[in-house]
């Protein structure tokens, strides 16, 4: 059995009284795309500070690539991190900056300037190589810290809202730049994100924190139960009276809507009947009442999921 | 771990960019300032006293002869010495060899500069040095570094680049002071003068090692880059006050000063082959290694 890429025991870290994190254990395999989420002060932040050795956790333990994260000179070059609200030095050029952590990362000083060059070119920076880090914009300055996670060949990276205050073009960009990576890379990438469609996107595997507790670690599509839940989306908002005509309909349970006219449909399969038949039939039911779904998708979506996750707890 | 080529990258880029955010800068432009200012306290009156001379030669013409203006020069250069050694002995208080060390075996007028600037000394350090991590651990980026190598490099390297650039600028300070010494004035062979503030310039770098270790210590345990300089100035400066105004008052109390470096800073300005010499090298020493173990102590275990 491979060993997980990162291994989560009993971590426990508190702020005064308060627990951030509250006796949080969970594996994430090598070579997967995993998701951390979490309503805001879920404690995904510092899960991700103690992962990195930023925090110190009160209890528990994790260790990286079968490496205690307390011997973080031990991962250097091997676990990289976008950390969510650092700042780089305001006043030291760009190219500079990342030169210097190239060569803490173990590389030459020619090795170190062509591996600036490298991901400064993959994020789209290399004209503003000779800025100081304070002339970026907010995007610019993701897209540098994005670039330092990826410099070299990193085996575990952390990304930790990488969308996070980006204008939709940017975080598309960012995201394509994501999968991008994650083809050529191999390596193990955690996200978190409050984008869950985002996260559903690029995530294979999610864990959900709340209140600092662990309420969900599970693969996405076990999550978002591929069987036995259909989404339709319809083109408007719809009202009480054709949700009760969906609700109405043989072979359909509970009807629930959010607010992209997006409604989550709860299948009933009769004895010896398939989905495709029921779904087929129902979508053609709907149409005679005047209901014609935009789109329909198997599975409930994870931000249903989420919701019902933390609700929950 | 130790990684000597960490600790290298690590000092290097701090010396480099030493001014960043302004407070390098601001440093040099102190430390010139406040430097310039001491020594001209003890050059001024030399100048004044000379320039008196010369006007008073122009205004006699030819009824002084040259052997008398040289005399007469020679004569305030004396009274000058004479004076360095009472203002010397005021402010220090020395034993008779310490006293004739500096006015005898050494220019008195250099000793006079170096001994208002060893009370400078701790606000130089601080200034210098006061934002080795506290600036990063707020703005959090530290974190970049955190990931790529282990927390004693990341101390130990700011503080030896604190302690070059500090290096640097001092040595600006006594640049500028050697050249004008041996420009402007003749009161000693400039030779001397100049050697002797090179050999008071290197006791100074000692005496600022552990003020820059305690502005390592308390720059990774505040979070505010202007709070860890009032924290270290007060601890630099309140503590000697309070404790000579105990002094004052019951004379043991004065004792209390030799647990802190700056009871041992005039160990520094004796004689090289004497005991307090090396007393005080290795109390800088030892003052250093104790800030630089608690404060790294302290960074290792704490959150960032």
């Amino acid at each position: 059995m491979t060993a997980p890429a990162v291994s989560i025991k009993n971590v426990t870290k508190t702020f005064g009284k308060q627990r951030a994190v509250d006796d949080v254990s969970f594996d994430i395999p090598v070579g997967s795309v995993f998701g951390l989420l979490g309503p805001n002060g879920a404690g995904k932040t510092t899960l991700f500070s103690c992962m990195a050795n930023f925090l110190k956790p009160a209890s528990g333990s994790i260790e990286v690539l079968g490496i205690n994260v307390n011997r973080i000179g031990d991962l250097c070059g091997k676990l990289t991190i976008l950390p969510q609200d650092a700042l780089f030095q305001a006043n030291v050029p760009v190219r500079e900056q990342l030169e210097f952590f190239a060569r803490l990362n173990g590389m030459t000083q020619e090795a170190a300037a062509a591996e600036t060059t490298r991901v400064l070119t993959m994020v789209g920076l290399m004209e503003a190589q000779k800025k100081n880090a304070r002339a970026l914009s907010h995007g610019m300055t993701k897209r540098l810290g994005i670039a330092q996670a990826f410099m070299g060949t990193p085996e575990v990276i952390v990304l930790d809202e990488p969308t996070a205050g980006l204008d939709p073009v940017n975080a598309a960009a960012v995201r394509e730049l994501i999968k991008d990576i994650k083809q050529k890379a191999r390596a193990t990438l955690i996200i978190s994100s409050h984008n869950l469609a985002e996260i559903q996107e690029l995530c294979a595997a999610v864990a959900i924190l709340n209140n600092g507790k662990l309420v969900e670690c599970r693969s996405v599509a076990e999550l978002t139960q591929a069987t036995g839940f259909v989404r339709m989306t319809f083109g408007r908002k719809l009202k009480d009276t054709e949700v009760a005509t969906i609700k109405g309909q043989p072979g359909v349970g509970t009807v629930d809507g959010d607010t992209q006219n997006e409604y989550a449909i709860e299948l009933k399969l009769a004895a010896g009947q398939t989905t495709d038949q029921l779904v087929g039939a129902l979508v053609s039911e709907l149409a005679k009442a005047g209901l014609v779904p935009r789109s329909v998708k198997e599975g409930a979506s994870l931000e249903e999921k989420f919701l019902e996750a933390t609700r929950q707890n | 771990m130790l990684r000597q080529a960490h600790l290298k990258l690590i000092a290097g880029h701090s010396v480099r960019h030493g001014v960043r955010g302004g407070a390098g800068l601001v440093s040099i432009l102190l430390t010139m300032v406040v430097g310039l200012i001491l020594a001209n306290i003890a050059i001024w009156p030399l100048d004044a006293v000379n320039k008196t001379i010369d006007k008073t030669v122009e205004r006699a013409g030819d009824r002084i002869s040259d052997a008398e203006r040289v005399a007469a020069h020679e004569e305030v250069n004396r009274e000058v010495v004479r004076v360095t050694g009472k203002a010397i002995d005021w402010l220090i208080e020395p034993s008779q060899d310490q006293l004739d060390y500096l006015t005898k075996d050494k220019p008195a007028f250099v000793s006079a500069i170096l001994v208002l600037l060893f009370l400078a000394t701790p606000l130089f350090s601080c200034l210098g040095g006061f934002n080795q991590t506290s600036g990063d651990i707020a703005t959090r980026g530290l974190r970049f570094l955190l990931i790529r190598t282990e927390r004693p490099n990341i101390f130990i390297g700011r503080f030896i680049g604190t302690y070059l650039f500090a290096a640097l600028v001092n040595l600006l300070l006594f640049a500028v002071l050697a050249a004008y010494l041996a420009a402007k004035v003749k009161v000693h062979p400039s030779g001397d003068m100049v050697l002797w503030m090179l050999q008071g310039y290197l006791r100074l770098m000692l005496f600022s090692l552990p003020y820059i270790a305690i502005c390592a210590w308390v720059s990774c345990a505040i979070e505010s880059s202007f709070g860890s300089l009032v924290i270290a100035l007060m601890l630099t400066y309140l503590l000697p006050i309070f404790i000579g105004r105990g002094e004052a008052i019951e004379e043991k109390v004065g004792y209390l000063q030799f647990l802190t470096p700056w009871g041992f800073k005039y160990w520094l300005l004796q004689p090289a082959t004497s005991g307090y010499f090396w007393g005080g090298v290795l109390a800088m020493l030892g003052f250093t290694a104790v800030f630089l173990v608690l404060g790294l102590r302290y960074f290792e275990k704490r959150d960032l």
